[in-house]
C-alpha cells in the first residue's frame, strides 16, 4: 500500500501574486457558509477542536476543501513538492480554481523543474 | 484479447501527480469568485487531454450526490463518477482515470460489471476510489441509515469490496452469503483481467486504518491530519504491512 496526499495550487510569478490571490478567492470572496456547512458535516466543530485548529482548519477548506497549500512561484512549489516526496507519500493531487485555466502554467513552470529535481522527475511512457 | 499496458499509477515516477474533484462544481475552492471552476463535460475533456499530454499520472473525482448550500451550493453540481470516467478514457491515451464509488449505495454487482466494462473501454486505465460515505445528507437522501458506529461502516465496506473483487476473478457462479450481502449463482462476465487494479480509498480516521489497508492499494488521508507526514505514513505503511498489502 502507498499512501497519497491531496493539495491546492496557486502557482504565479511571484509569491506576493499567489498570496493575493489566495486572498481574494479563499477570504474575501470565500463562499463561508458553505465551508461551515462542510466541515460540520466533517465533524469539524468546537466540540472536537480547539478555536485555533478551527481558524485554522477554516482557512484550509475555504482555499481548497482542506487540502496542503501549494502557494508560490514555480520554484517555491517544485521545493514543497519535493519535501513532500521526502516525507515519503507517494503522491499528491493537485486542484485548481479553474483547472483547465491555470494548469498549462503549473505544466510549463513546475513541470520541467523535474530534470534537476529527482524527487518529481517524470518517465514518460 | 487485448494485453492491457501498465498502469501509470505503478510507474517510476516517485512522486505521482493527478487531479483531484474536475467533476464537482467549483472543484476544491469553497469561493464565490466567477472564475470558480466551471465542471461542464467541456472543460473537463479540455482539461484531460492536456493532463493526459503533460505526463500527469491520474485523474480522480469526488462522488457527491447533495451539495453544501451556501451562496454558491458548493459541490451541488456533480458529473456522476463512472460514467465521467468513461468519457474521460475515452478522450485520453495514458492517464489512469479513477471511478469514485460509495458502497452503501452501489451493489457490487453492479460495480462489478460497470468497472470491467471500464477495463475494457480504457484499456486497463481505470481505478477504483472506495468510499464508505459520511455524509448524513445523502444518506437520508437515499433512505438508508448511516451506521453511527464507525467499525461497522467499514465493516460493510471491506465485506462490500471483497465481494467485487471475487466477482472480477470468478467465472464461474457462486453464492455470497456475508454479514451485509447475500446473493445465489452470482457471476460477472466480463471479468477483471489485470490483478493489481489500482484501488484507492479516503481514510477518516487514524484508527480506520487497519480495515482499509486490507483493501486498498492506496490511501488518501485528510492532509489536516498528516501534521507530521513522515511518521504517519510510516504507520500506515507498517499496519499496511501486518495485514500483508505490502
Amino acid at each position: 500500500m502507498k499512501v497519497l496526499t491531496f493539495s491546492t495550487v496557486v502557482c504565479r510569478p511571484t509569491q506576493a501574486e499567489a498570496d493575493d490571490y489566495l486572498d481574494y478567492y479563499a477570504n474575501q470572496h470565500a463562499d463561508w457558509e458553505a465551508v461551515d456547512n462542510l466541515m460540520t458535516l466533517q465533524g469539524l466543530h468546537a466540540q472536537s477542536f480547539t478555536k485555533e485548529a478551527l481558524a485554522a482548519f477554516r482557512d484550509r477548506f475555504a482555499a481548497g476543501h482542506g487540502g496542503f497549500p501549494l502557494v508560490g512561484t514555480p520554484d517555491h512549489i517544485a521545493d514543497q513538492l519535493e519535501k513532500m516526496s521526502a516525507t515519503g507519500v507517494a503522491g499528491t493531487t493537485l486542484a485548481f480554481v479553474d483547472y483547465a485555466k491555470e494548469f498549462p502554467y503549473f505544466r510549463q513552470e513546475v513541470l520541467p523543474a523535474r530534470g534537476k529535481r529527482t524527487a518529481y522527475a517524470r518517465v514518460t511512457y | 484479447m487485448i494485453t492491457p499496458r501498465p498502469s501509470p499509477m505503478f510507474n517510476d515516477n516517485k512522486l505521482k501527480l493527478g487531479i483531484f474533484s474536475a467533476n464537482c462544481s467549483s472543484g476544491m475552492a469553497v469561493t464565490k469568485v466567477s472564475e470558480r471552476w466551471d465542471n461542464s463535460w467541456a472543460n473537463n475533456i479540455d482539461l484531460v487531454r492536456q493532463c493526459d499530454d503533460a505526463g500527469l499520472e491520474f485523474m480522480l473525482p469526488i462522488a457527491r450526490w447533495i451539495g453544501y448550500g451556501g451562496d454558491t451550493d458548493f459541490h451541488g453540481n456533480v458529473l456522476e463518477t463512472v460514467t465521467w470516467a468513461a468519457g474521460l478514457a475515452a478522450h485520453s491515451k495514458r492517464i489512469q482515470v479513477f471511478a469514485t464509488v460509495h458502497t452503501a449505495f452501489n451493489h457490487p454487482i453492479v460495480t462489478a460489471k460497470q468497472l470491467a466494462t471500464l477495463d475494457q473501454l480504457s484499456n486497463g486505465r481505470l481505478g477504483l476510489n472506495v468510499v464508505a460515505g459520511w455524509n448524513k445528507p445523502e444518506y437520508d437522501a437515499f433512505g438508508v441509515d448511516l451506521p453511527s458506529n464507525h467499525s461497522d461502516r467499514y465493516a460493510m465496506a471491506q465485506e462490500w469490496f471483497d465481494y467485487v473483487q471475487k466477482l472480477w476473478r470468478e467465472d464461474k457462479p457462486f453464492d455470497w452469503q456475508g454479514d451485509f450481502y447475500q446473493g445465489k449463482g452470482v457471476y460477472s462476465c466480463p471479468t477483471q483481467r489485470r490483478t493489481t487494479c489500482p484501488c484507492l480509498t479516503l481514510q477518516r480516521r487514524r484508527k480506520d486504518a487497519h480495515s482499509l489497508c486490507v483493501m486498498q492499494t492506496f490511501c488518501l488521508p485528510p492532509s489536516l491530519i498528516l501534521t507530521r507526514p513522515q511518521k504517519q505514513s510510516r504507520t500506515l505503511l507498517s499496519r499496511a504491512k501486518a495485514v500483508g498489502r505490502m
